[in-house]
């Protein structure tokens, strides 16, 4: 694995899946491949934060359409040697169920959006939790509601069920792959969800960045992947990818172990 | 002769005012600039000499006016004991330095002053005189007689004083130039240090894109003659200042500020505005004119500028004003959800602790009026100190940006702003606004030129927004004063109100319009008419793939910095969509854009190399030198009036050139309207439309409500069968309605 190989590696990636990324913002230095102002420490406590955060300060390689979240790739060599890799995916962290317009109209009105929305709905399942007075009106109307029609929910599981019945699913986490080769007591490349503080599985290879890209997109956007996936060119650049994959050192793992195919 | 009264009323000394009086009788009709205790040079202000005149014919001449009755001077003559046996600087010594440092400061200006060979490029001719309000001819003579250091500087006393001056001053035939003119101008009234610095050579011969912006941008900032008289006086009650966005109001405010903290300095001062992002513009403007004054920062815990929120972080005026008052402030998830949330805090706090509400502040200063509602004005009000017994002087000015949106066609008077007395009369009656302060400044001023938008975008952007040449959209304003405010000429109907019928004739003149870029297009024989550019399209992708067509020649061709361009989407609801596929094909050609809102947060605008896409309400209070507009065809099947207001916000977010793009259902109709606008340029000419017309849509425009929404359910109920049935049926039945109808279908 060379630092120009990631480099064109990640090139291919823009050009086949160009169609799903609308920004790019990854760079090349004398050792690292990594994107432009590239910043560590981003709040970790919050995911939806989190993820606003990466985004706003554009720490991302491939920034994809659709509210689809985004890819960073990350690798440092030293003396020619890969010293780190890192390959992340950040979904976006909430989904609404109705249509998104009503939110859509607010946009030519004032500064809603949909994470501010989704904020909001945050907190007004902790003032409840403190015990302060809600300010949506709409609850208040629903609840009041409620309790003339004979159903005595309590607020909480009325403020919950509102929440459910707006978001589809809540993305939580990140999904990480890291690879450092210093590491003694666990495996150097391991699988990660962010969301998950001790646990991490252990992978047999570490990953060129295309199959990677190419591993999450065919998750995140299954229709327009089989017709990039039957494109000409494709399975070339797909199998020598992946013929650039690199076995890790084994490590000691008697249970679950991920390999790469 | 322009005058300059400064803070001479609010001093209020009547010896002072007397000869003021007197200098306007002998030099009015001469031309030059009198000021009161204006530059003051970083001196104390009662060592700064009463007036200064500068004057093509006769140079600049300081004159002191010495109010106290003097009855003897020290040993040395260097100080002078008055009346009341108090010992005050001798006003001789203190003209003379005044005069020394005024002459150094011009000579630190190398246009105006050789400092190799220590000559003025135009002989500048300085002159002092001391005028004794209190002391006859001949005590002055006494006093003379009684030192052996003689007042040196000429001197003479309030007898007869036309007469003197006349001996005094006489024209000479030798006029200064008005470049020497412009430079001392603009030293004197301090705003040289607004100057943008010139960093880069400019190109001579200006000719793509980005060396004309870049050419246009390197000027001499120079308060214009309505700005300064308005800018250098601190009035002693209130005062409304009126004018479009780029009219530099903020600058004025700032001025004021400056001026009224160092003239006194011991008074409470607030600057309060909306927008966020000005904090630090407003700080800066005042500092640095501040401290050319006065040679010392500002102090400020005497000068507060605040938003007009604020929070636990931040102070802001609301914040502050509710803890004093003793009221727990409510934050932004308290009042989510109401209609304009800023409206709602100050209501409440009006609603809750206006008696609690203390009058913290000597002279407030309010930027982006429009923005404020009628609670806001009124805490100001119970805020400000009145300055005598007449409760409606308070020293309170605001600058109210014309047209921000066309819900405020109408400005809101003071009767409506400032709240009312237990007894229901309004705490300030319009009138306050009548009439003029000294100087002849207007309460209610206009700042009627515009230096941000060039002419034709301005034109266009009016015409557009008060669908002056539309088929259903005409809603003209139908004062002349609204026109004026907004830099138009009335040409006909000879009136102050129109009606109906009447044939309207305006006019933008040139001079009202000070846009550099309009200026070097004409100058290099280009048609300023070139600056908006409209063009239709088939469809949505032929106009969205010309954009980055365009753009990308804009960039690789033209030369222009990426974050000179915004794109602003008319169609909100596709916006997201559309902004995507934009950044994607420009991310491909190597460009790098920006969609604040739909990726990165609301406030991220114009980040260098990166090429914005906007809303138009997100768009506001930016600009940039090239904007373009997409999906405009939205403006024409509006029946909310909304799309207007947010063309007119896009068009005048430019400094230099708009595209105006749109395709599909309307804009054939659009091309017409702006065919009509451009070929009647630089008037507009139209006839205006029926009384009853124009207020159901102002109803409309004005409506607070969710008309977007309700027009949405119209459509639905003209869809369906049993729904247009049950309309039919409901209207059948109301007669209003029916007479309502039965008159439109008359006209």
């Amino acid at each position: 694995m060379t630092l120009e190989g990631v480099f064109s590696n990640i090139e291919q990636a823009e050009s086949t899946f160009r169609n799903l990324i609308v920004s790019t913002y990854y760079t090349k230095k004398h050792n690292e491949i990594s994107w432009n102002n590239y910043s560590t420490g981003i709040f970790k406590n919050l995911y939806a934060k989190e993820y606003e955060m990466v985004i706003r300060n554009k720490q991302y390689s491939f920034l994809l359409k659709d509210n689809k979240g985004c890819i960073q790739f990350y690798y440092l060599f030293k003396d020619a040697k890969l010293s780190k890799m890192k390959l992340c995916y950040y979904p976006y962290p909430v989904e609404l169920r109705d249509t998104i317009e009503d939110i859509e109209n607010n946009f030519s009105d004032n500064n809603d959006e949909i994470i501010g929305e989704y904020y909001f709905d945050l907190y007004n399942i902790f003032s409840h939790q403190f015990e302060l007075s809600l300010s949506d009106e709409k609850l208040k109307a629903l609840v009041q509601e409620s309790r003339e029609l004979g159903n005595f929910e309590s607020e909480e599981s009325l403020i919950l069920g509102k929440f459910e019945n707006k978001y589809r699913f809540t993305n939580s986490s990140h999904l990480r792959i890291d690879y450092d080769p210093n590491v003694e007591t666990h495996h150097k490349c391991e699988i990660q969800v962010g969301a998950i503080n001790n646990i991490r599985m252990p992978v047999d290879k570490i990953l060129m960045p295309f199959t990677f890209c190419d591993f999450v997109l065919k998750n995140v956007f299954p229709s327009e992947y089989k017709t990039i996936k039957s494109k000409q060119s494709y399975s070339s650049i797909f199998n020598n990818s992946k013929a650039q994959s690199v076995a890790v050192k084994p490590f000691f793992e008697p249970n679950i172990f991920n390999s790469h195919l | 002769m322009e005058y300059l009264a400064g803070n001479i009323e609010t001093e209020n000394n009547p010896f002072e005012l007397n000869i003021w009086e007197s200098l306007i009788d002998y030099f009015d009709i001469y031309e030059g600039i009198l000021g009161y205790k204006i530059p003051s040079l970083g001196i104390i202000n009662s060592d700064v000499p009463t007036f200064v005149i500068r004057s093509k014919k006769f140079g600049i001449i300081i004159i002191d006016v010495v109010s106290d009755k003097i009855t003897n001077f020290d040993e040395e003559n260097e100080f002078w004991i008055t009346e009341n046996t108090e010992e005050i600087y001798s006003r001789d010594l203190a003209i003379s330095l005044y005069s020394k440092e005024l002459e150094s400061v011009l000579q630190k200006n190398t246009k105006i002053y050789n400092i190799r060979n220590g000559k003025w490029s135009e002989e500048i001719n300085i002159s002092n005189l001391l005028i004794f309000a209190n002391n006859s001819d001949i005590e002055v003579e006494q006093l003379n007689d009684s030192t052996e250091d003689p007042i040196f500087n000429k001197y003479i006393t309030s007898e007869n004083l036309i007469v003197k001056l006349g001996e005094l001053y006489k024209p000479i035939d030798v006029e200064l130039s008005n470049e020497v003119i412009d430079i001392i101008d603009s030293i004197l009234d301090g705003s040289d240090v607004f100057s943008k610095v010139k960093k880069k050579k400019v190109s001579d011969a200006p000719k793509t894109f980005n060396e004309l912006i870049k050419k246009s941008l390197d000027y001499t900032f120079k308060l214009d003659k309505t700005q300064r008289q308005v800018a250098l006086q601190v009035p002693p009650g209130p005062q409304r200042i009126r004018g479009l966005a780029g009219t530099g109001k903020t600058v004025i405010l700032c001025m004021k500020a400056a001026l009224a903290h160092k003239a006194l300095k011991n008074q409470k001062i607030l600057f309060v505005f909306n927008t966020q992002s000005m904090y630090n513009q407003v700080r800066s403007l005042i500092t640095e004119y501040y401290f050319n004054l006065a040679k010392t920062m500002p102090n400020w815990n005497n000068l507060h500028i605040l938003h007009a929120w604020g929070g636990s972080s931040t102070p802001g005026l609301y914040y502050n004003t509710a803890n004093a008052a003793g009221i727990r402030p409510l934050n932004y998830l308290n009042v989510k959800g109401h209609e304009n949330p800023l409206e709602t805090i100050y209501a409440n706090l009006i609603e809750s602790a206006k008696n609690n509400i203390l009058a913290t502040y000597d002279i407030v200063l309010i930027d982006e009026a429009q923005d404020f509602s009628p609670a806001f004005f009124e805490t100001i009000y119970y805020l400000t100190k009145p300055i005598d017994a007449d409760l409606t002087k308070r020293r309170i000015v605001w600058a109210y940006d014309e047209f921000q949106s066309m819900s405020e066609l109408k400005i809101a008077q003071p009767e409506d702003l400032f709240g009312l007395k237990t007894d229901g009369t309004p705490n300030m009656p319009n009138t306050v606004l009548e009439g003029t302060y000294k100087g002849k400044i207007e309460k209610d001023f206009v700042l009627p030129n515009s230096y941000r938008n060039p002419r034709v975008n301005l034109m266009v952007a009016h015409g557009l927004a008060l669908g002056l040449y539309s088929k259903s959209a005409k809603v003209p304003m139908e004062d002349k004063r609204d026109w004026v405010a907004r830099g138009y000429k009335v040409i006909e109907p000879a009136k102050q109100v129109f009606v109906e019928g009447d044939h309207v004739i305006v006019e933008r003149p040139e001079e009202n319009s000070k846009n550099e870029l309009e200026r070097l297009l004409k100058e290099s024989g280009s048609l300023e008419k070139k600056l908006i550019i409209f063009k239709k399209f088939r469809t949505i992708n032929d106009e969205i793939n010309e954009v980055i067509t365009k753009i990308v020649w804009l960039i690789n061709v033209q030369n222009v910095e990426a974050e000179e361009i915004i794109v602003i989407n008319l169609d909100t609801k596709n916006s997201k969509a559309q902004f995507e596929y934009i950044r994607q094909q420009l991310d491909i050609n190597k460009i790098k854009a920006i969609s604040p809102g739909y990726i990165e947060s609301t406030d991220a605008f114009k980040e260098p190399g990166k090429v914005t896409l906007s809303t138009a309400f997100r768009a506001k209070g930016n600009e940039a030198n090239i904007v373009f507009i997409i999906n405009s065809q939205r403006v024409i099947a509006d029946s909310t009036f909304k799309m207007r207001n947010a063309v007119f916000v896009s068009i005048t977010r430019t400094r230099g050139w708009c595209y105006i793009y749109g395709n599909g259902n309307g804009i054939e109709e659009l091309d017409t309207e702006i065919n009509n606008i451009i070929e009647n340029y630089p008037k507009f000419n139209f006839v205006f439309p029926d009384e009853d017309q124009i207020k159901r849509k102002l109803k409309i425009i004005q409506s607070n409500k969710d008309v977007e929404k309700a027009d949405k359910e119209i459509d639905t109920l003209f869809s369906d069968d049993s729904y247009r049935a049950l309309l039919l049926e409901r209207i059948a039945n109301n007669p209003d309605f029916l007479k309502d109808i039965n008159k439109l279908k008359g006209n």
